[in-house]
């Protein structure tokens, strides 16, 4: 001790010349004592970013740990109930580079910050509002955290769980979409689907009896009320120039409660100045866009469907008309798009592909392309009438019967286009074709574009990849090159 | 003789309440109108537009009348939300939209033609009721500006520098609003359209301002030229006195950013400098008022330059109409320095009636309406340089003078506008019928 007390005077000095003349014994005598006088308890972090119920018995955790000197053995949680449940080989865990520039005087313990993932289940439903409890241990030390149980409805859940997923794609594999968060979407799935129903179904106008086709638009939640009512004002006025929409049978689903009243009243007001029969839906509670769409599908009447997302807009007349003739005269055609425009005469939409994307993230990991995006609308190659793998659901026209045929969706999306797709890649199973149809323009109107998260985008490219694998690569196979980009 | 076919003109505003350029000129044509006997006219006026407006609102109606021996109403629009973009009203939660009120006062009047002189205040979804309450009734327009094209107070005025807008663009018009999106000014432009759609007849006062609405989407063959015709306030005395130097210049009009007050009061600070307003001893009349709804940067301007120049410049401030023949007397010329594109401006009009040459921006109306070296001269727009050297050259020359007032055309009177558009709307109406 009297050592230490006299070496502790000599300590700085002695510590330069070490660490530059013999590094390794600077190493023993200077850095160790040092980091152990920091208390590598202390050092050591575990973090939980979101714990979401799937159900009452499965859970999905997700968050990071910092080890420093020696690596995470062994994760534990502890349920309210006190069961203890290992997550350590089951438990995905990836290098949370993102979070390096947190280390600051603590570069030197070499330490790597992991994130995990782990969808888990206890052997008995647990108390959804009670806290868990988190353990990490390396060697010599343990470190534990509270989490709290997030029960949100299940897309809310869908959303956050991929949100959590930190960092850019290349830092996790798919392995994680595979073992953890596809199966704890298949249960949010069921819920989904058995959780939702319509509140109210309100006609305006006097409809139609044999409609052709059905216009359905869903109004998005995350749009705000007024303009909500700024869509429908300005689709009514150009719908009520077509005579060809005015004999249809238009359905909007609000996918959102609390503006339903304000809704209902210019709803009114739009069918009485516009003369344009349509119908309200409003849902019981919101639900996702596809969701919200399959409602607006089980209530149409027409022999064709018709999806127009709200931020459409068409400036002529007639085009529903041309899409109908071009529909009814192409004879194995499943969907039909139309050129959708930015508001700058910019292509939006001209058809979609799939890219096989570098292998950085999974083989046969099919990226969803637009074909010309962004390229004038007189390119004269976007101006040819051709067969697309798939179209964009802005704008997407199905026969009533061909989408029977095709059965419901067995897979959640999370992304409005995978639903979209996934349509059309059965349809394609079954020997239809889809097609691009430029002679019908219609623009795209989204001043509210949010950025389809990468995650979301990712998740949605895999889950495709993996369900058909085998159809997008025939259909890329037999696509012209040129008709791409 | 032919039943008179009843005309409805809607208007934003009646001159009692502010005597604009457009109300006053729709409310005389609707009173030469009815003196025709072609066409037995009401005039419905909006109000409650602006929070100082004053109430007008029954219970149970937005109708009022605002004299009854000339038929014209008021047509309440109080409380409502006014969507600049869109101009459209939203009505809030319970209150029965215009839209209703305005189908009823319609289907009680049964209006064979309904002209809209303005539609601020007043909403385009007005012009889709009118169609739907009365399919075959004749709708007509006058475009009194280019509100529908330009966002910015419909002046084609470039909201940062105040450059001259040629044309509307959804990315050009976002630059002016950065607050508003793109796709927002291309929604209002489509759904402006549409609802205009609904019109059989535009009226452009001005050449210039029907080739702005061709353009922008109006087709060419529903939009015609059709001068607007003068209002007469009192007898005109058109008699100018002999003088050896016309050296007596006046302003007439808002004294604002937009009618180039600063740029003639420039122009003058160049004439004392250099010598010339000394020389011919120059006067500058400025008549008008408004320099107070400026910002205070402006206004500061715009006093330091009067300060600077009134050793020959005098602000006299507000005037009534009927003044207007004995301030004419007192000039020799009339300057309209506008750094705006203009219609067709009341005060070159009204120059041209007393016979006074009109020194102007070299764009838009008021080139259409002077000629340059017939009946006035023009000079580039915004250009005190320019001005200064067209004053200069006006001044130097007295016998020009007399040549171009004597260039000067005859001015259209509210009768002969009033009888050609009576003929215009029988002719559309019968052309409908068939």
């Amino acid at each position: 001790m009297a050592l230490l007390n006299r070496l502790k005077r000599f300590r700085k000095p002695l510590g330069i010349w070490l660490r530059s003349n013999h590094p390794q014994l600077y190493h023993k005598l200077i850095r160790i004592p040092l980091i152990n006088k920091l208390r590598l308890g202390q050092i050591m972090r575990l973090h939980v970013d979101g714990m979401f119920v799937i159900s009452d018995t499965h859970v999905l955790i997700c968050g990071w740990f910092r080890s420093p000197m020696t690596p995470v053995t062994r994760i534990i949680a502890i349920a309210p109930d006190g069961e203890h449940i290992t997550l350590t080989d089951h438990c995905y865990r990836y290098p949370r580079t993102d979070l390096a520039r947190q280390y600051g005087p603590f570069r030197m313990l070499n330490m790597q910050d992991e994130g995990f993932f782990c969808l888990f289940s206890s052997k008995r439903p647990q108390k959804t509002t009670q806290p868990w409890v988190m353990r990490v241990q390396n060697a010599t030390l343990t470190k534990t955290a509270i989490a709290l149980p997030l029960s949100y409805e299940p897309w809310k859940t869908r959303d956050a769980i991929l949100d959590a997923l930190v960092g850019e794609p290349g830092t996790f594999d798919t392995t994680v979409f595979q073992h953890h968060i596809h199966p704890a979407f298949e249960q949010l799935q069921q819920q989904m689907h058995a959780g939702f129903r319509i509140k109210r179904v309100l006609q305006y106008g006097r409809p139609n009896a044999t409609p052709d086709v059905s216009l359905i638009i869903v109004l998005d939640a995350s749009v705000d009320g007024n303009a909500q009512i700024d869509q429908i004002q300005h689709q009514s006025v150009q719908f009520a120039r077509d005579p060809a929409i005015q004999q249809s049978d238009i359905i909007y689903v609000l996918n959102i409660g609390q503006h339903s009243e304000m809704l209902a009243q210019y709803s009114r007001m739009f069918a009485d100045l516009y003369q344009l029969p349509f119908r309200v839906v409003t849902l019981s509670q919101p639900v996702e866009t596809s969701t919200a769409r399959m409602i607006g599908i089980m209530l149409a009447r027409g022999r064709l469907l018709f999806w127009l997302s709200a931020h459409m807009l068409p400036v002529t007349t007639g085009w529903l008309a041309a899409m109908v003739a071009f529909y009814d005269a192409t004879p194995t055609i499943g969907v039909l798009g139309a050129k959708l425009l930015y508001e700058d005469e910019s292509l939006h939409h001209a058809g979609l592909f799939f890219s096989p994307l570098s292998d950085t993230v999974a083989i046969h990991h099919w990226e969803i392309k637009t074909s010309f995006q962004g390229l004038h609308r007189n390119l004269p190659r976007a101006n040819i009438a051709r067969q697309v793998p798939a179209i964009g659901t802005d704008c997407f026209m199905v026969a009533q019967k061909r989408y029977q045929e095709a059965g419901r969706s067995k897979t959640l999306y999370c992304t409005d286009e995978g639903d979209g797709i996934d349509l059309c890649l059965r349809l394609q199973t079954l020997g239809y074709t889809h097609w691009y149809y430029p002679d019908v323009v219609l623009y795209y109107l989204n001043d509210q574009i949010k950025p389809i998260q990468p995650n979301h985008r990712t998740y949605t490219e895999w889950l495709l990849s993996q369900t058909f694998a085998h159809e997008i690569a025939t259909v890329m196979h037999n696509l012209e090159p040129t008709s791409t980009t | 003789m032919s039943t008179p076919l009843r005309v409805l003109y809607v208007c934003h505003n009646h001159p009692d309440l502010r005597p604009g350029g457009t109300e006053i000129y729709a409310l005389a044509l609707h009173h030469a109108m009815r003196a025709t006997e072609m066409c037995d006219s009401l005039f419905l006026a909006q109000v409650g537009g602006l929070s100082i407006d004053p109430p007008m609102q029954r219970a149970g109606t937005r109708f009022s009348l605002i004299r009854a021996e000339t038929h014209e109403y008021w047509f309440a629009t109080h409380g409502r939300q006014w969507l600049s973009l869109y101009q459209i009203y939203r009505s809030q939660h319970g209150q029965q939209p215009l839209t209703n009120s305005f189908d009823e006062f319609l289907r009680a009047v049964q209006p064979d033609v309904v002209h809209f002189h303005h539609i601020m205040f007043l909403g385009y979804d007005l012009l889709w009721q009118t169609r739907m309450t009365l399919p075959h009734a004749l709708i007509c327009m006058t475009w009194h500006e280019y509100l529908a094209i330009c966002h910015h107070n419909g002046q084609m005025i470039r909201k940062f520098n105040n450059a001259l807008c040629d044309y509307a663009d959804p990315q050009r018009c976002h630059r002016c609003f950065p607050e508003i999106a793109p796709v927002a000014f291309f929604r209002r432009k489509a759904f402006l359209q549409a609802h205009l759609s609904v019109v059989d007849r535009f009226f452009a006062p001005s050449r210039f301002l029907k080739d702005r609405y061709v353009n922008w989407g109006i087709p060419e063959q529903k939009i015609q030229h059709e001068p607007n015709g003068h209002v007469p306030s009192l007898p005109v005395n058109m008699q100018a006195p002999p003088q050896q130097v016309r050296n007596r210049f006046a302003f007439f009009g808002r004294v604002c950013r937009y009618k180039g007050i600063d740029v003639v009061l420039k122009a003058m600070r160049i004439l004392i400098q250099n010598g010339t307003a000394r020389k011919f001893k120059l006067r500058l009349s400025i008549f008008g008022s408004g320099l107070e709804m400026e910002n205070e940067q402006f206004q500061d301007r715009v006093r330091v330059l009067l300060k600077q120049t009134r050793c020959c410049v005098t602000l006299h401030g507000r005037y009534h109409p009927d003044e207007l023949p004995d301030l004419m007397q007192s000039v020799d010329w009339v300057v309209v320095p506008s750094i705006w594109w203009e219609n067709a401006p009341l005060v070159i009009q009204e120059s041209f009636m007393h016979r006074r040459p009109v020194i102007c921006s070299d764009i838009g109306g008021m080139a259409e309406h002077v000629t340059h070296g017939v009946n006035g001269f023009h000079f580039q727009t915004g250009s005190a340089q320019s001005l200064a050297q067209t004053l200069t050259h006006a001044v130097s020359n007295a016998e020009q003078w007399e040549q171009l007032e004597a260039g000067i055309p005859a001015v259209r009177s509210i009768e002969e506008a009033a009888l050609s558009m009576a003929q215009i709307y029988q002719r559309l109406c019968q052309h409908k019928q068939l």
